[in-house]
């Protein structure tokens, strides 16, 4: 993932948290969802996103939530690690 | 007859000590374990000088506990004792814990290891005097008076502790729900119901020792009880998957080969929007229950696809009638409610009455929509210290003690019940119940103001995602609010949005208009 794609997808996080009164730091390792940071419907926008950005078919994937638990893990998953 | 609801885990830890019983990804416990575990936690609380009976009932023990095999533990241990259990919800904010340990006067808390951060300065004050929590030396260091803790995992084991005898009218349960006032009502639940329940159920369901049942529930909604005691009474296992993890579902159940469901139909909405219900993804489910709010056919043709071996059943039943009382078999075709885009309520199973009543409580015909009224062993023996509200919600009708559910309804020729919606304003929230004049009750008071209504939004295909919160207004600070509500209500009641709005809609019960409300979200004019 190159670092234009990767400052998309912090941006687009970093703006969901402030929109829902989360002002706090966002690391690239900070867990989103298994730390309870982020609810199920936060992830439900956060694939949409992912899929609309990025072309990714979530359809296609086993899904798990620690794919995709923070900005690290979903640019391992989306460069197929 | 002892009604203990340990009874069947004793059972099967003679019988079938190696089962399994319990398990979740870090910790898997046999029926010889978890009896084990159970009888050591029943042995400590017994022989606290706290567990006293009162007024002919059980002493209470709260379990601060939910979704982890610490949780089944202190259900276990708590009801082997004879205690009635009162689930904390571990992510409640301190306020509502606070509230609860008010209400309910302990004799003994039981604390998980997902409780433990919970365990601050001011919950301890309020804490009965016997405390079993993961790193009890290091809170018995804090030289808290009258407080005794202890380690469950460190408790001697006692063999020859026998599951008390138990009375049918004895409270195996309390749950806390949503009250209008702003404070929340504890639903006491006993044990000739839950057996009631139980029982029916695991027969009805054919549950057998074979199967593996998802836990994907919390322990502060009664869900939980059916899952784990119709699983237990089985001689099955259950695989509990905590709450942050509850998206993985599908995974879950597919790598631990799991054979029966359970969950509220909003759930596999969001598994469904994250694409996670793919046709075929769940072989081994053999039965699905859903209950908790309308499942609808769309849900259900997903569900079908992604479940090809399944059977498809659909319950009803309010906290305050234990579980559900009422089941539907969903096959094809679709059963739908007429006029509706969901299943059926279905009939009531031996022990329970069902019946659509006017306001004034008299007994309407089949076909007729008025108020479903439930009746039966199964009914709770009233809220918590509210003897006005149990007159109201539990009214003698023609001899016979009912409870009105405040449900619409109508029951067809064929004897099935329908619902058709809500008299006031209780709506559901994944599943949770909420009445939102406890939300509105909260707004006020944190954006200091007259006037504020909640109302549920958006609905995607019937199903409620989400809370917005109005405030008569010309100016807030929204993410003050939103922060102020989470420290004072579950998360599932604080709504996700909150507007000013200086010229309120009202009704002309001069109440908030809270179809305006949403008829403002819907036009996109907000």
């Amino acid at each position: 993932m190159d670092t234009e794609k990767k400052n998309k997808l912090r941006t687009f996080i970093k703006s969901y948290l402030q929109e829902h009164g989360d002002a706090g730091e966002l690391k690239d390792d900070d867990s989103l969802f298994i730390s309870a940071r982020l609810d199920s419907l936060a992830m439900i926008t956060l694939i949409s996103f992912l899929e609309q950005t990025f072309g990714v078919n979530f359809g296609d994937v086993d899904f798990d939530v620690e794919l995709i638990d923070s900005v690290n893990e979903i640019e391992l998953f989306l460069d197929g690690g | 007859m002892n009604f203990n609801l340990s009874r069947a885990v004793y059972r099967h830890s003679i019988d079938n000590q190696g089962s399994l019983a319990v398990a979740s990804d870090s910790r898997e416990l046999t029926y010889g374990q978890f009896a084990s575990g159970a009888r050591a936690i029943s042995a400590c609380l017994r022989t606290s000088p706290s567990f006293v009976w009162r007024d002919g009932q059980p002493p209470r023990v709260g379990i601060l506990a939910s979704r982890s095999v610490e949780a089944a533990l202190g259900v276990m241990g708590a009801a082997w004792a004879g205690a009635t259990y009162v689930p904390i919800g571990p992510k409640l904010p301190e306020d509502r814990i606070l509230t609860i340990l008010s209400l309910c006067n302990l004799s003994a808390l039981i604390v998980g290891p997902e409780g433990v951060k919970q365990m601050t300065d001011k919950v301890l004050s309020a804490c009965p005097p016997l405390i079993i929590v993961p790193g009890a030396a290091q809170f018995q260091a804090k030289g808290l008076p009258g407080i005794k803790f202890h380690d469950a995992g460190q408790l001697p084991d006692a063999l020859h502790e026998e599951p008390a005898n138990v009375e049918g009218s004895s409270i195996s349960y309390i749950l806390f729900t949503s009250g209008t006032t702003g404070v929340p009502k504890g639903v006491a639940i006993s044990a000739a119901a839950v057996a009631n329940y139980v029982e029916a159920a695991t027969a009805m369901l054919e549950m057998r020792p074979s199967d593996r049942t998802i836990e994907l529930t919390e322990l502060t909604f009664d869900v939980s009880v059916s899952n784990m005691f119709c699983t237990w009474e089985a001689g099955a296992s259950l695989h509990v998957l905590p709450a942050v993890r509850v998206m993985s579902a599908v995974k879950f159940a597919r790598q631990r080969h799991l054979t029966v469901w359970s969950s509220v139909p909003s759930l596999i909405d969001r598994l469904r929007q994250i694409k996670a219900l793919t046709p075929g993804a769940l072989p081994g489910i053999r039965l699905s229950v859903f209950m908790g709010e309308p499942l609808t056919e769309s849900l259900v043709t997903a569900w079908m696809d992604a479940t090809p071996n399944s059977v498809i059943v659909n319950q009803y039943g309010p906290t305050e009638t234990t579980i559900a009382n009422t089941i539907c078999r969903i096959s094809q075709p679709i059963p739908l409610t007429p006029g509706r885009d969901y299943c059926p309520l279905g009939k009531p199973w031996a022990g329970n009455e069902l019946a659509i009543v006017n306001a004034n409580g008299a007994f309407l015909p089949t076909g007729t929509t008025g108020e479903l009224a439930l009746s039966g062993v199964q009914l709770s023996s009233g809220y918590l210290n509210q003897p006005e509200l149990n007159a109201a919600r539990f009214p003698i009708i023609d001899g016979k003690r009912w409870y009105l559910s405040g449900d619409l309804a109508m029951q067809d020729s064929s004897g099935t019940f329908h619902l058709l919606g809500r008299i006031d304003n209780q709506v559901k929230v994944m599943g949770n119940r909420v009445e939102l004049e406890e939300v509105d009750t909260h707004l006020r008071t944190v954006a200091n103001t007259g006037i504020a209504a909640a109302v549920t939004w958006p609905i995607v295909d019937g199903i409620v995602q989400g809370l917005v919160g109005f405030v008569g207004a010309k100016q807030i600070d929204q993410l003050q609010i939103i922060a102020a509500m989470k420290d004072k209500l579950p998360a599932y009641m604080v709504p996700s949005r909150v507007l000013a709005l200086e010229n309120m809609p009202f009704n002309s019960n001069g109440k908030v208009d809270r179809n305006a409300l949403r008829q403002l979200l819907q036009s996109g004019e907000i």
